[in-house]
């Protein structure tokens, strides 16, 4: 399994980002992120429900953007502080963990 | 000619170009026409709100207008927010044990009563109650604002301790509140970077207020206490040398540019909201160090009520001048402003 997360954005402008490979982990750290995964309910969400924005009056929020390699094939997601489902929190927090800055696109 | 009576029959994309050229007439209506809509949308909000999903009536919903109260939630590490159950302080309460809640409830409270000074009753100008939500989420990273109250997470203990323990935060977020119901500037690309210098502005004036401070001896950084442990002396945005906040492993550098020809047009952070402020920032400060902070936020105060949606640096510069040579000639700023203003956009490359 592959993971590419980055997060911006916010009170404070951050862009941080990491990409967690499975590949080149130990068997039982691999599918401790497996079931991050799994847990977070994100492979099971219907396509509609993949991308989510909070309403143009809520503001700071912080835009976050996952990409997921698997088996199954590739699958993105995008949300905002308001609109992650709860069930994702979690594995958010643990890839905010390894994340680090990411310089800016331009 | 006055415009604020019978503007029904105007248009309103007429009336916001009117506004545009300077017609103070059709500024003082687009700023009703928007108080209208704004009021009509909350309304439309509380009905909703009003009536939790199991019937209930939710009274502690926010947006209801009424008398600036504050109500302080503790969301106790979960996402939902103003929960009736979890009001751990109101209006006139006593201290409680969470500094975090006391912190929040007093910088709402001296933002709330610098509105007044500048003779608005609080968001909204209709005495929105002030709904503050602290402990959001786990390690949570960030403060918003989110339509209708503030929302404060505890950092990670890391990076960021809690944001609500800075008055330049809280300052920050309610005054999204404020620009929401005033020029209501569209979050991306420069009226987002407007939005969000207007509440770094107030951010820092409020600071200095409750810090009894000058545009002299104020440190002019926005959420530099709120760093954690290892980053102490850092800050998130420096209004007096933007791009210099920080620099250091865990946060990289600091990218707010000073000048346009640093201008960041890249799609990160809605179009730069974060970073190109950091233009309008640097503006604020050089005029505050000219004529006082307080004369400086007089004039900003009143151009956020004067722009638009859609607003850009271009327009906030030509509002700000027109304002400034107002408030000469009414004498509430010293002579001399409207040049202040235009050299301190001049410094940063304004207009262009």
């Amino acid at each position: 399994m592959w993971i590419r997360f980055r997060i911006s954005g916010g009170f404070a402008g951050l862009q941080r980002a990491c990409t967690i490979d499975t590949a080149g982990m130990n068997r039982e750290e691999g599918q401790e992120w497996v079931d991050l995964v799994r847990a977070s309910g994100l492979l099971s969400l219907p396509a509609r429900e993949r991308i989510g924005h909070a309403p143009p009056k809520a503001v700071d929020l912080r835009v976050i953007a996952i990409t997921i390699q698997d088996e199954s094939g590739s699958h993105q997601f995008g949300f905002d502080d308001l609109t992650l489902p709860s069930e994702a929190a979690c594995l958010v927090e643990r890839l905010q963990q390894h994340a680090v800055c990411d310089p800016l696109d331009t | 000619m006055s415009l604020s009576c019978g503007c029904h029959f105007i248009p309103p994309h007429v009336i916001e170009e009117m506004a545009k050229n300077g017609h103070d007439g059709a500024q003082a209506s687009l700023e009703i026409s928007r108080a209208h809509r704004l009021r009509r949308d909350e309304r439309t909000v509380n009905l909703v709100r009003q009536l939790h999903p199991d019937g209930q009536p939710l009274a502690a919903a926010a947006g209801a207008t009424g008398t600036a109260q504050r109500k302080v939630y503790d969301c106790g590490h979960g996402t939902a927010l103003h929960v009736p159950t979890r009001l751990v302080r109101s209006e006139g309460g006593a201290v409680v044990v969470d500094p975090i809640v006391n912190q929040v409830y007093d910088f709402a409270g001296n933002t709330r009563d610098y509105l007044k000074t500048l003779g608005r009753n609080s968001i909204d100008n209709n005495g929105m109650d002030l709904v503050l939500n602290v402990h959001y989420g786990t390690n949570f990273m960030n403060a918003f604002w989110d339509g209708d109250e503030m929302v404060f997470g505890d950092g990670d203990n890391q990076v960021f301790t809690s944001f609500g323990k800075s008055a330049d935060v809280v300052a920050h977020e309610l005054f999204h509140g404020v620009t929401q119901f005033t020029a209501n500037l569209v979050y991306k690309g420069q009226p987002g970077a407007l939005n969000e210098h207007f509440s770094d502005v107030f951010g820092s004036v409020v600071q200095q207020i409750i810090k009894k401070q000058n545009a002299g001896n104020a440190d002019w950084l926005i959420g530099d206490e709120i760093m954690g442990p290892t980053l102490r002396g850092e800050a998130l945005r420096s209004m007096k040398y933007p791009g210099t906040a920080y620099d250091n492993n865990l946060m990289g550098k600091d990218p707010q540019p000073a000048h346009m020809d640093q201008y960041y047009a890249g799609p990160n952070d809605n179009y730069g909201v974060h970073i190109n402020s950091g233009i309008m920032n640097r503006v604020f400060y050089l005029v505050a160090m000219d004529i006082g902070t307080t004369a400086a936020a007089g004039i900003w105060f009143e151009t956020l009520g004067k722009l638009w949606s859609t607003a850009k640096f271009n327009d906030a510069v030509a509002v700000l001048v027109r304002v400034a040579r107002n408030q000469v000639a009414q004498g509430k700023v010293p002579l001399g402003s409207p040049q202040s203003v235009r050299a301190a956009l001049k410094s940063v490359g304004l207009p262009r």
